[in-house]
């Protein structure tokens, strides 16, 4: 087993580099730079050249990236150019509003598609199953950014009941956190549950026709018992899969409805910084995205590979 | 979706006697599968707005209406006007167009690169192809909007340059996938007799191999047709795809946010489109994909 | 105290929807210490002011003005004097002031016993420090205007003298606009803040909120009225708005217009500000080196392009008037009987393209930055739209700020843009130095290009007198020119407006739309 997770965790270690290279010189390609930001719009061109001098930024790129590879192995992801706050710090700010939103997501999303999935799976074929099967099929058409802005007109435009976006701190005023993050969540959550939905049936019907479940109903035990104890249990395995894969991706895919309702997470963190060419916030944010985003898989797979003992004997390369 | 399980290709071929073309096979039974009619039908209904706008829009989508500003709903303009006094009917019928052609000229990319190099890292394997898996490893490991995001700004926004960036963004999946068939095409017979025989190395994986992975590539793409379409959107949505006044859905959904409050349908109809679209893309691909391999994992994302 | 050309600016246009009157806000000018106790009565303590607005601090640098950090200047700071709204200037941290009769020596009174936040008293070597810096700091957008001071003496340390080469009648600018820091702190701004104003700084959080505490010291007794004034940043606009119905904030600056123009039929639960006057004017630039702009026929064709009523109507919401002169009304230089020279008529547009042989149309492309503030994306596409109606192409190319900043302020390498352009509200002879929309030649930063011996003459001669009749013509005859030659043409005033809720009292702002919470109490 330790033989497995170190073997992944060493085959992590070149795409990580990569990604960092990527990410470096993609933004360097990005035409416009933040010495007039940073200088203000008012500055003249030999101001903005001193600036651009100062922050080092007229110096080839390798030894840019080389300069900022050496920060980032002792830790220091520098300071942002715009506002000068350590980017660990603005990171480490937005970090946990991105969290909270897909954790939240995550929560909203496997409440509404554990019972509609199995539910359905029970009552394959009627009216329920069709619905919930209609139910997945909006849920994985309609766009995230158009589900929030319908979301705002019915709940915070037409009914006035929940606010329209931004997000207060859970810690500071539970009440209004709760209500802010309701919306977003929702929005996030409600195409993860399509997808999950649709996963949870499948795999209940697989489970539901096997041997063993067949064998507890002959055997006269209560249709809630087989349903819990034995096939949901089994149909759960693939589903943790599932969920740890939609959980990487719940977090670079709030970028957009971070952006619709103005929460301050990680994703709205990157694009205000592109806009303004803080590269430093940039390369700071995408790679700890791309980080969790691995780390997360990584755990999948391992929790995966401890389910299943095939799986981590038999894998060759990643 | 679809009760009944499909029979593998090489049975049905067994019981028509192999005749028929696996093609019109894998087409009938798409269009039998109730979900793949209805995204047939959602599809080529999009396919013909896309191409007869001209003819059935009742305005042309740029002219801006002074003194007609956001009108609701009305015989004038059945679905109201934008903020600049535009038919917003007009708009979403000439915005079929955008989606359909990035949504298509993105996936050709990814198709193109991805297939070809996918193929032949798996057919040559050894350190390039572990170098240009490593590749496609980072790429994917980027939050697929955070890519759209970052080769739009390196080219400039656009429509163009929309379909250049979702296109980039598919080439992983599709080198992934065919570099699995390539590896397991690799050890067939006839790839063994083809070299045997001293077939060259690109006539091999292009006449042999390829066509081998040719129906996955095809099930990922009628996926893939569905994401680009969703990333374009997103990428319309935050003003990084096509450029006022070209009419994008995305684009008109994110406009419509300033002016929800007095005009609701700017906000809905845009919205009602693209869902159709993709829902309708969602059948589809499923379709495909038990059309030409129930039994397949799906590798999509 | 209303100020009549003030009320005309805040007009609704007759042909606009019924929008009623905008409330002017009153008096503008910080209350001299005598009226502090008159207004006192009736005035109730405590409470929070929350402020947010769509743009956030980039650091504690009162000089540095871009629009995140103009709502903390009157809160944290003090000046030397403050423009009142008839633009005369009154006392601050300076109780008197005199010209030599050369004009070209300032001796300011400094007034005593005000203390910094750390408790510091102020002196005159204060003054000296913020001009040094105010001359020296990359970031200070007025850097030029400060450089004019050519020493600063201090005799003592309740004087304060400036010495200027020239004669200097934008003084009084630096006065309003030099804020007084402290030197101690100054170099850890991105952190913290420390200046002489009516709260202090206890909290802050970037890209979020920053949270003062009323200062107990402050030199004018008996405010600041509220005990706390926090400031938050809600990027997104519409939120920003709803945050102000739900109650979360008491005052929301940069709304869109339309929800202003919402906001005004509340028949008085939120109350609608439009902002400084001057603070900015929405224009079009042209680059008269590129072809075919080098034929002023074509620019002037460009002028008459400009559908600014219905730009004033349809975007601006009825909530600012259409202008095609470079001054404010409510400025000496503002001349009435100007107006109108350049309307919107295709048809004069048309005939001037003929006149120029390009009756064919051509292609050219408007820039702009839609991120940048409402108005610039949606005066691109009138334009474009008006444009094809007369055969001219325009593409809109719609750029992030960093992009658009770069291709104005550094390359220069614009064809036609959308713009706005400030430093009009203080002294006129300013903004034909310190607008770079106005300045002459691509050498001063002025990305039009435009660089005429003329244009210098008047400049000049506005920038080097006194007297305020060769002032006036001097003002004039640029007006005159920048009609004629369209390299910068003016569409209507860019507002920045304030929405904020009826019990909020005692609300101001300055020049600069920094509002002067000293003043502000709540009514609940």
């Amino acid at each position: 087993m330790w033989a497995y997770i170190l073997r992944r965790l060493f085959q992590l270690l070149p795409v990580i580099l990569l990604s960092s290279f990527l990410v470096f010189m993609l933004l360097h390609l990005v035409p416009g730079d933040p010495a007039e930001t940073v200088a203000g719009p008012d500055a003249t061109p030999d101001v903005i050249k001193a600036v651009r001098q100062k922050m080092g930024l007229d110096r080839p790129l390798l030894v840019q990236y080389g300069i900022w590879l050496g920060h980032l192995s002792r830790a220091d992801l520098g300071e942002s150019y715009i506002s000068k706050m350590p980017v660990i710090d603005l990171v480490g700010y937005a970090f946990p509003a991105t969290i909270q939103l897909s954790l939240a997501a995550l929560f909203l999303s496997l409440a509404i598609s554990l019972p509609l999935g199995v539910l359905a799976s029970l009552k394959q074929g009627s009216k329920l199953d069709l619905f919930v099967q209609g139910y997945t099929a909006l849920g994985l058409g309609v766009p995230n950014f158009w589900l929030g802005i319908l979301l705002i007109l019915v709940f915070a435009l037409l009914l006035g009941v929940l606010p329209p976006g931004g997000r207060i701190d859970p810690l500071q005023s539970p009440m209004m956190g709760l209500k802010t993050l309701i919306l977003p969540a929702l929005t996030l959550g409600i195409h993860i549950s399509a997808v999950f939905t649709r996963f949870v049936r499948a795999a209940m019907l697989e489970v539901l026709h096997e041997d063993y479940v067949r064998t507890a109903r002959s055997k006269g035990l209560q249709e809630r018992v087989v349903v819990v104890r034995h096939a949901l249990r089994s149909a759960l395995v693939p589903v943790v899969t599932v969920v740890g894969l939609q959980f990487g991706r719940l977090l670079g895919g709030a970028v957009v409805v971070e952006s619709v309702f103005a929460w301050p997470g990680v994703g709205r963190l990157i694009i205000q910084a592109v806009e303004q060419r803080d590269y430093t916030v940039v390369q700071a944010s995408l790679l700890w995205l791309v980080l969790v985003f691995l780390l997360i898989n990584l755990i999948t797979d391992i929790t995966y590979a401890f389910l299943d003992p095939r799986i981590r004997l038999t894998q060759g390369r990643g | 979706m679809g009760a009944k399980r499909a029979l593998h290709p090489e049975q049905h071929a067994a019981r028509r006697g192999a005749t028929e073309s696996p093609w019109r096979r894998s087409v009938r039974r798409v269009l039998r599968n109730p979900a793949g009619g209805i995204g047939v039908s959602v599809l080529v209904f999009f396919c013909g707005v896309a191409v007869l706008a001209p003819f059935i829009s009742p305005y042309d989508p740029v002219i801006q209406y002074a003194g007609d500003e956001l009108l609701s709903p009305r015989a004038k303009y059945p679905l109201g006007t934008d903020e600049f006094g535009r038919d917003i009917l007009s708009r979403i019928l000439y915005g079929a167009r955008i989606s359909l052609s990035v949504g298509l000229i993105s996936v050709a990319i990814g198709f193109t690169f991805g297939a070809t190099s996918g193929l032949v890292a798996g057919y040559i394997g050894g350190r390039i192809d572990t170098l240009i898996n490593r590749l496609w490893d980072c790429l994917l490991a980027f939050p697929v909007i955070l890519l759209g995001i970052a080769v739009v700004l390196v080219t400039g926004p656009g429509a163009v340059n929309a379909a250049i960036a979702v296109g980039i963004s598919n080439i992983p999946i599709f080198a992934r996938l065919a570099r699995a068939c390539a590896l397991t095409e690799k050890e067939r017979d006839y790839t063994h007799a083809a070299r045997a025989l001293g077939g060259r190395q690109s006539r091999i994986v292009f006449r042999h191999l390829l066509p081998n992975a040719l129906s996955p590539l095809l099930v990922q793409s009628a996926v893939a047709m569905a994401f680009a379409v969703l990333l374009e959107a997103s990428l319309s949505f935050l003003g990084l795809g096509a450029q006022p006044p070209e009419p994008s859905w995305g684009s008109m959904l994110s406009y419509s946010r300033q002016f929800l409050r007095v005009a609701w349908w700017y906000g809905v109809f845009p919205g009602v489109a693209l869902t159709s679209l993709l829902i309708g893309l969602n059948y589809f691909s499923d379709a495909v994909r038990d059309a030409f391999d129930p039994r397949q994992i799906n590798i999509g994302r | 105290m209303r100020d009549p050309s003030r009320r005309d600016f805040l007009k609704v246009s007759a042909a606009g929807a019924s929008l009623g009157l905008l409330q002017a806000s009153g008096p503008r000018g910080l209350l001299a210490p005598g009226e502090a106790s008159a207004a006192a009565a009736g005035v109730k303590r405590g409470g929070t002011f929350t402020f947010a607005t769509t743009s956030g601090i980039q650091e504690f640098n009162p000089l540095m003005l871009i629009p995140g950090q103009y709502p903390f200047l009157r809160s944290l700071y003090n000046t030397l004097t403050h423009y009142d709204d008839q633009l005369r200037p009154q006392p601050e941290l300076a109780e008197k002031w005199d010209f030599s009769p050369d004009g070209k020596v300032l001796t300011l009174k400094l007034r005593q016993g005000v203390k910094f936040h750390s408790g510091r008293e102020f002196t005159s070597a204060d003054v000296k420090h913020s001009v040094e810096f105010g001359q020296t700091n990359e970031k200070v957008t007025m850097r030029a205007l400060y450089r004019s001071i050519k020493q600063v003496e201090t005799p003592d340390k309740a004087t304060a003298v400036f010495r200027f080469d020239n004669v200097a009648p934008a003084a009084y600018d630096i006065l309003d606009t030099l804020y007084i820091i402290d030197k101690e702190t100054i170099g850890d701004r991105n952190k913290t803040a420390v200046g002489t104003g009516p709260f202090k700084l206890e909290k802050y959080l970037p890209n979020d909120r920053a949270e003062f505490a009323a200062f107990k010291d402050y030199w004018e007794a008996g405010k600041p009225y509220v005990d706390r004034f926090v400031m938050r940043v809600i990027p997104d606009v519409s939120s920003l708005v709803l945050n102000l119905e739900s109650g979360a904030i008491d005052c929301a600056w940069q709304i869109p217009y339309l929800e202003a123009a919402r906001l005004q039929g509340t028949g008085g639960k939120y109350v609608v500000d439009a902002g400084a006057p001057g603070f900015g004017f929405f224009d079009v630039g042209i680059n008269v080196t590129v072809d075919p702009f080098q034929n002023k026929k074509v620019r002037q064709a460009i002028a008459w392009s400009i559908d600014r009523e219905r730009f004033c109507k349809t975007v601006l919401r009825g909530l600012a008037q259409p202008t095609c002169l470079m001054w404010p009304t409510h400025t000496w230089a503002y001349f009435k009987d100007l107006e109108g020279t350049i309307g919107y008529d295709l048809d004069k547009a048309r005939a001037l393209l003929k006149e120029a042989g390009l009756d064919k149309g051509f292609q050219t492309e408007i820039l702009t930055a839609s991120k940048r503030q409402v108005g610039y994306g949606e005066l691109a596409q009138i334009l474009q739209a008006d444009l094809r109606k007369i055969g001219v192409n325009a593409k809109v190319v719609d750029v992030e700020v960093a992009i658009y900043d770069n291709r104005t302020l550094v390359k220069g390498d614009i064809v036609t843009m959308i713009h706005t352009y400030g430093r009009a509200g203080r002294d006129p002879g300013s903004l034909v130095t310190g607008a770079r929309a106005w300045t002459n030649g691509f050498k001063e930063g002025n990305w039009t290009h435009f660089e005429s011996a003329e244009w210098e003459k008047w400049r000049k001669e506005l920038n080097s007198t006194l007297d305020m009749e060769k002032r006036k013509a001097a003002a004039r005859k640029l007006q005159e020119i920048a009609l004629d030659e369209c390299f910068t043409i003016s569409v209507a005033p860019s507002l920045r407006v304030f929405a904020y809720a009826g019990y909020v009292k005692g609300f101001g702002i300055d020049l600069d739309n920094s509002p002067k919470t000293a003043d502000i109490w709540l009514d609940k």
